[in-house]
């Protein structure tokens, strides 16, 4: 019941394009800037397309992209964290100061040159965003490994014959997964938000698809006319960073409940 | 059956930019002991002894800096890790704390079962049927198969990690403080468990304990340690009744007795094993002691081939 309503709104966001068919591409060049209505309640834009259509779908796209990315940066993270932590010694420090030496690369401005030089498309934009977070999940893994790998039963396992990836896999990643499902949980909505400054920039999905800050560029030009170009989008924008987060904070609170661990106290 | 001869463990001390080692720890210096097929061996010390460190060399959780470990005149410390595999289900290992001994995500049936995957091309319903019949024979009942870890108390976790010990039927146990994480009741529970299964087994057990009520219980034989070396060995009974080593007189003093005021057993701190004092390590804080004999020179370990004492000095 705690997620019933996530669920929904994700539910939600994902299918209703499809059952209600709307298009958010037909335009209606006579009814441009129309205010909201009762065929089209959320109004339509500069071209007459149904403003309501478009934002549901760009939420879609905008969820999609932050779960994608997100994916992709706690599948490498994960990896990259577990490896150094436990492999430790000269391996772990080469591998972590590679990420200490990203951490210190103004990521935005190289994620900027790379979608302006490349050509857009959103393939490449999930792995540019997923390619920003997996830094630190790599040392949030690594510390929780770290510490696992000296508890008895991992040394247990050594001394029983286990090889290290069975180590890896069945007692070093069952432990760690609270960490890395609360860390992706709130992973998403910051991938959310960087994905719409992308687009509000211009650099994000590719026309004619919108994502949410797509559309909330488009709202800003005509903000003193039409505000609900703007109002919409930017709701819609924040109700899905506000409910992934807090859905990751009930989560986090249920896990560390359930097992009696310690929080990882990640917080954005 | 076990032979330990002049095993030696050192811990660097890293510090500065390149993390260099800039002083050792000297865990074990110098250790030799042999263990009969069947035997029980005690290691006594105070902590920072050595006791533990050697039990871990044993099972290779630690690498033994230099000095051989033989079983079956094999010798285990020069394996490397795939030679050393088959070897790994013939030294069994019980952690003194039952809590973190065993992983919390996992099933009973799947931490005590490991050893037999990892070792054996058993089939599931095969390693199933074993590992039910052990647990039995541990004394937990069936059901604890499919329960995780945290449903069990203390007493019955510690069962849980003599299983899994067991479940490959080793030829040595080395037990690390079995006892000394559970309530007292319990101790009496498990040590008694531990000595159901030397009887049942062909086994021999090495008993890491400061607690000399259980080592009196449990061994054949006690060693003593002090700083990582062997001041006293012999059979249990004449190590604690007539100890020949001041350090070990001191130890079985120290034992608190009803009717008996404690007598504080010794003065002063186990000193630092990064630099150990010179001669006879014991000699700042021995009663005995006497100038340029023991801080000059290292006692070996002498006496007849049943009771021998590293001492210049030694009682009795």
């Amino acid at each position: 019941m705690k997620y019933f309503l996530t669920a929904c709104a994700f539910l939600v966001c994902m299918l209703l394009p499809e059952i209600l068919a709307l298009s958010a591409v037909e335009l209606d060049l006579t009814n441009g800037n129309a205010p909201p209505g009762l065929s089209h309640p959320f109004g339509q834009d500069l071209k007459g397309r149904d403003l309501f259509a478009r934002v549901i779908h760009g939420a879609r796209l905008s969820l999609m992209i932050g779960l994608a990315a997100t994916l992709v940066s706690c599948t490498i993270g994960t990896f990259w964290g577990a490896v150094a932590g436990f492999r430790g010694g000269k391996t772990d420090a080469i591998m972590m100061r590679i990420v200490d030496f990203l951490f210190g690369l103004p990521f935005m401005f190289v994620v900027i040159i790379v979608l302006s030089f490349s050509g857009r498309s959103v393939v490449l934009l999930f792995l540019v965003l997923g390619l920003i977070h997996w830094l630190t999940m790599a040392r949030v893994i690594r510390a929780e490994v770290v510490l696992l790998k000296h508890r008895e039963f991992v040394q247990a396992a050594r001394a029983t014959g286990c090889s290290t990836w069975r180590i890896l896999v069945r007692h070093i990643l069952p432990n760690i997964s609270d960490t890395v499902i609360v860390y992706m949980t709130f992973t998403i909505p910051g991938v959310i938000l960087e994905e719409a400054f992308l687009s509000f920039l211009g650099l994000g999905v590719p026309a004619p698809d919108a994502s949410l800050g797509t559309l909330v560029r488009e709202g800003i030009v005509t903000l003193s006319v039409h505000p609900w170009q703007l109002a919409f989008p930017a709701a819609f924008l924040l109700m899905i960073i506000f409910s992934v987060n807090i859905l990751a904070r009930r989560i986090q609170h249920s896990l560390t409940a359930h097992s009696g661990m310690t929080a990882s106290g990640i917080n954005h | 059956m076990l032979e330990v001869a002049n095993l030696v463990k050192r811990f660097p001390v890293r510090g500065g930019v390149f993390r260099k080692p800039l002083a050792w720890v000297h865990a074990v210096s110098d250790v030799s002991f042999a263990l009969g097929q069947r035997e029980s061996l005690g290691l006594v010390g105070e902590s920072g002894s050595g006791k533990t460190t050697i039990g871990r060399c044993l099972v290779r959780m630690e690498e033994p800096s230099s000095g051989k470990i033989r079983i079956e005149g094999v010798d285990l410390a020069a394996l490397d890790a795939k030679a050393l595999k088959p070897w790994r289900r013939r030294v069994q290992y019980v952690f003194q704390d039952p809590y973190s001994a065993l992983n919390p995500r996992m099933k009973v049936g799947s931490i005590v079962g490991e050893g037999l995957s990892v070792h054996t091309s058993l089939s599931r319903d095969e390693i199933r049927g074993r590992v039910e019949r052990l647990l039995v024979d541990v004394g937990l009942s069936e059901e604890a198969l499919g329960k995780y870890p945290h449903e069990f108390s203390g007493g019955q976790r510690q069962r849980i990690a003599i299983a899994r010990a067991l479940i490959l039927d080793p030829e040595l146990l080395v037990l690390d403080e079995p006892v000394s994480a559970l309530d007292v009741s319990v101790q009496a529970q498990i040590l008694n468990l531990l000595a159901d299964i030397r009887e049942q087994r062909s086994l021999a057990t090495i008993l890491i304990s400061h607690n000399l009520a259980v080592v009196r219980q449990v061994t054949d034989r006690t060693a003593v340690l002090y700083l990582g070396r062997i001041v006293e060995i012999g059979p249990t009974a004449g190590v604690l009744d007539t100890p020949r080593h001041p350090y070990t007189a001191s130890l079985v003093a120290s034992v608190p007795e009803a009717g008996r005021p404690v007598t504080p057993a010794l003065e002063g701190e186990i000193p630092s094993n990064i630099t150990p004092p010179p001669g006879c390590a014991f000699h700042p804080r021995c009663p005995r002691a006497r100038q340029g004999v023991c801080d000059r020179s290292l006692p070996e370990l002498a006496g007849d081939a049943g009771h021998q004492v590293a001492c210049h000095f030694p009682l009795g």
